[in-house]
């Protein structure tokens, strides 16, 4: 019965999934390193195989937009910002987890860590910063007081990256078995990637969403007037 | 839905404190020796609703998955150690430091706290104190009959006694520095205490060893600009106003689902 209220229900499920994406995306419009994620509808025949004519379904396609953010000038020796395609390599309890939310901190005995306090990886382990002066060349290696202390180690994937987010900017690889190979991304010491959100965009999207909702629930109350009239109208004498 | 309500509500939370920290750093544009505050915000943890790589068919696979996030948080509120605009004051226990290190403060519980506020004074007994009375370390007493306080840029006292010609030195100040300044605990009136993140001080003269010199007369003023800290109002108060209108937005279609039923 009414087959065609169902398709404008999916209708809503979607846009309400979809807002709550735009929501994420609003909410990490500050947030350094935030790549924002992305919603596409499209339609799917439900029933393609048996050939009934039932309504048209929409699907999501979800995809994360990795273009890179704004970069600002923070003036922190341990804010670092990549400049090119590539990753800081973080060790976390889950693994080997992948970021370019750059504000990093010395930790405990002065490791360089994140700002949950996962250490940053380089090319040999962890890397120490002691020290009063802590320089970051553009190609990641890291001196404390004229000291050669690591290389940091970044990596890059291939294309279309592939990743799960972990939440606190770190990604890791959909397929674990996926290795990175060395970036040509250069370090920029004292500067941050903002979000890559566009907010006005955002800002349309989630109109945009808004306006498909009531649609939908518009033709869903079509419906029910329909339904009503047959109920009650077509029996009466 | 309601999803979508919660992580802009954890939008509009975290840019309250980048507020916060905007306000802080404004009403300090002229502390002497106070250093800006930035917060750093992170993203929450992500719902999986359909995993990436995960097989569709026999033969295929889905290529990107379902990830929807759940908001944001504050990551961090670091100190940016940069050095302030140095202003010539004139007065003889005016102290600017030149390059990275802090004066070392006693507190009253024996503790030592550190500062860049050289805005120093005398007290009734000759010490060296901070303008709150807390006496610097090294202690350094000025006889009551100077008649003037010379400070050399390695943090060398001399002072000038009535009826002579010669000075006399009365003490050398310290300067100690850390690893990463950043990691400071600020616990206000301009001191900073030591943690883990910024490691244990080490002490030594002035202009040695990457410690600034010290410059009489003169004072650091505040390193908030305040232009850069108008620009991150606007994008602050911006990014709240963003966040509420996703809840809006939320509210309308929660209210149009309520009213489904007749």
């Amino acid at each position: 019965m009414n087959t065609g209220m169902y398709a404008a229900i999916s209708g809503n499920l979607t846009a309400m999934r979809s807002l709550e994406v735009i929501s994420n995306n609003l909410a990490n419009a500050a947030t350094p390193g935030f790549k924002a994620d992305q919603l596409r509808f499209e339609s799917v025949l439900a029933n393609q195989n048996t050939g009934t004519p039932d309504p048209v379904f929409s699907r999501e396609t979800f995809y994360t937009d990795y273009s890179p953010g704004t970069i600002l000038q923070t003036e922190n020796p341990m804010d670092l910002a990549l400049q090119g395609d590539g990753f800081f390599a973080v060790n976390t309890p889950q693994g080997t987890a992948y970021t370019r939310q750059g504000n990093f901190q010395r930790g405990v005995g002065g490791k360089l860590v994140t700002s949950e306090g996962y250490e940053v990886l380089g090319k040999s382990g962890p890397i120490t910063v002691g020290g009063n002066k802590v320089s970051i060349s553009p190609n990641g290696a890291v001196t404390a007081d004229g000291v050669a202390v690591g290389s940091l180690n970044i990596v890059d994937f291939p294309k279309p990256y592939q990743f799960t987010k972990l939440g606190a900017g770190l990604l890791v690889p959909a397929n674990p078995q996926a290795q990175g190979t060395a970036s040509t991304a250069e370090v920029k010491q004292g500067y941050l990637e903002g979000s890559n959100v566009n907010v006005v965009a955002e800002m349309a999207r989630m109109i945009e969403t808004s306006r498909y909702f009531e649609t939908c629930t518009k033709a869903i109350k079509s419906y029910d007037e329909i339904t009503t009239k047959a109920a009650n109208d077509l029996g009466k004498i | 839905m309601i999803r979508a309500l919660w992580t802009a509500a954890s939008g509009m939370q975290a840019q309250q404190l980048a507020i916060d920290v905007v306000a802080n750093n404004l009403a300090n544009s002229s502390t002497t020796g106070f250093k800006k505050s930035r917060a750093d915000f992170q993203d929450l943890m992500y719902q999986t609703e359909k995993t990436t790589g995960a097989p569709a068919t026999n033969a295929t696979t889905i290529p990107t998955g379902i990830q929807v996030g759940l908001g944001v948080r504050p990551g961090a509120v670091s100190k940016i150690f940069t050095t302030g605009n140095i202003i010539a004051t004139g007065n003889e226990l005016d102290l600017a430091i030149q390059g990275d290190g802090f004066l070392q403060v006693q507190q009253s519980d024996g503790s030592t706290a550190y500062t860049r506020a050289g805005a120093l004074k005398r007290d009734g007994q000759g010490r060296v104190v901070t303008s709150d009375g807390q006496p610097i370390i090294p202690e350094i007493l000025i006889p009551s009959n100077a008649t003037r306080v010379t400070v050399g840029s390695d943090g060398t006292v001399s002072v000038q006694q009535a009826g002579q010609t010669a000075a006399t030195t009365v003490g050398t100040l310290q300067l100690a520095s850390f690893s990463n300044p950043s990691g400071l605990n600020a616990i206000g009136k301009n001191l900073f205490l030591p943690t883990d993140s910024s490691g244990a001080a080490t002490t030594g003269t002035a202009g040695q060893n990457g410690l600034g010199t010290i410059e009489q007369g003169f004072l650091e003023n505040s390193n908030v600009s305040v232009m850069e800290e108008m620009v991150s109002m606007i994008v602050g108060q911006r990014a709240y106003e963003i966040n509420s209108k996703a809840i809006q937005a939320s509210d309308d279609m929660l209210q149009q689902a309520a009213s489904l039923k007749r």
